[in-house]
């Protein structure tokens, strides 16, 4: 099975978007149904790998969404008073692997397209600190664990953090 | 003057609808406007929530020191591992 070389932003005239299973309903009804509301609205922007045959509608073999977001400090008074302005970060909201090409090192491959996307962004004047991760479950957990790579983000066991000037040279 | 409105069409369950219609009249407002204030309260708070992840102060803290340390994190083996692959094989 041969795979396009390339990401591309997801759309409904090109992809089958109704036949991804990742083996996960909310992966699978956020890319059928939502994915492409939010880019219109600008809320995150969702790219699919398709599967490259010559077919008009495409299978999609994975898909990854990306969105900005700011953290914030949280407002508990402390004795210094410096001002607090909301750091702007990149976050790798989803990512998924259809179950019929599992086990191919997609994952994977998807993660590094991913953290390079979320550099060019950077580079062309998003501005993000770094890239959090947020993790679906236990099993991404694992897989996002085993590249000995992201950093905790906070007490939340399922988010995960790479400051951006480490990401640059991947 | 009053700006130009648009339309959203949406269906509800009869019951749904029914409790709008009495909660609106109690509060003195049109469905419209009972709508409308519902949407005001809430999608502010909703948009906020999705935009903004907060961290305790210690933790902003160790946040913004591990983005400006860059001398002691470097890339994995793991992780190079896994961009060499993509780059020699392609998806």
């Amino acid at each position: 099975m041969k795979f396009s070389q390339k990401f591309c932003a997801v759309e409904n005239s090109k992809h089958l978007i109704k036949n991804f299973d990742c083996g996960k309903k909310g992966m699978n009804q956020f890319l059928s149904r939502f994915a492409i509301k939010h880019t219109k609205l600008g809320l995150s922007h969702t790219m699919v790998l398709t599967v490259d045959d010559r077919k008009d509608k495409k299978q999609v073999a994975a898909y990854y969404t990306i969105a900005a977001s700011n953290v914030i400090r949280r407002a508990i008074p402390t004795t210094q008073s410096l001002p607090h302005y909301p750091i702007p970060i990149t976050l790798l909201a989803r990512l998924a692997v259809d179950v019929n090409f599992q086990g191919k090192k997609l994952g994977e491959k998807t993660l590094i397209y991913a953290l390079r996307h979320a550099v060019r962004l950077c580079d062309r004047g998003l501005p993000a600190y770094g890239l959090v991760l947020d993790v679906l479950d236990e099993e991404a957990l694992g897989f996002y664990k085993k590249f000995n790579f992201f950093q905790p983000f906070s007490d939340n066991p399922m988010r995960l953090f790479v400051p951006m000037n480490v990401l640059r040279s991947l | 003057m009053i700006a130009k409105r648009e339309r959203i069409e949406a269906r509800f369950l009869p019951e749904i609808k029914r409790m709008a219609e009495r909660a609106a009249l109690l509060n003195g407002l049109t469905l419209t406007d009972y709508l409308a204030k519902l949407v005001s309260e809430d999608a502010p708070k909703t948009l906020k929530y999705h935009n903004e992840l907060t961290l305790s102060n210690q933790q902003f803290d160790d946040f913004l020191q591990i983005c400006e340390a860059e001398a002691d994190y470097e890339l994995s083996d793991e992780i190079k591992q896994a961009a060499n692959r993509l780059d020699k094989e392609g998806f």
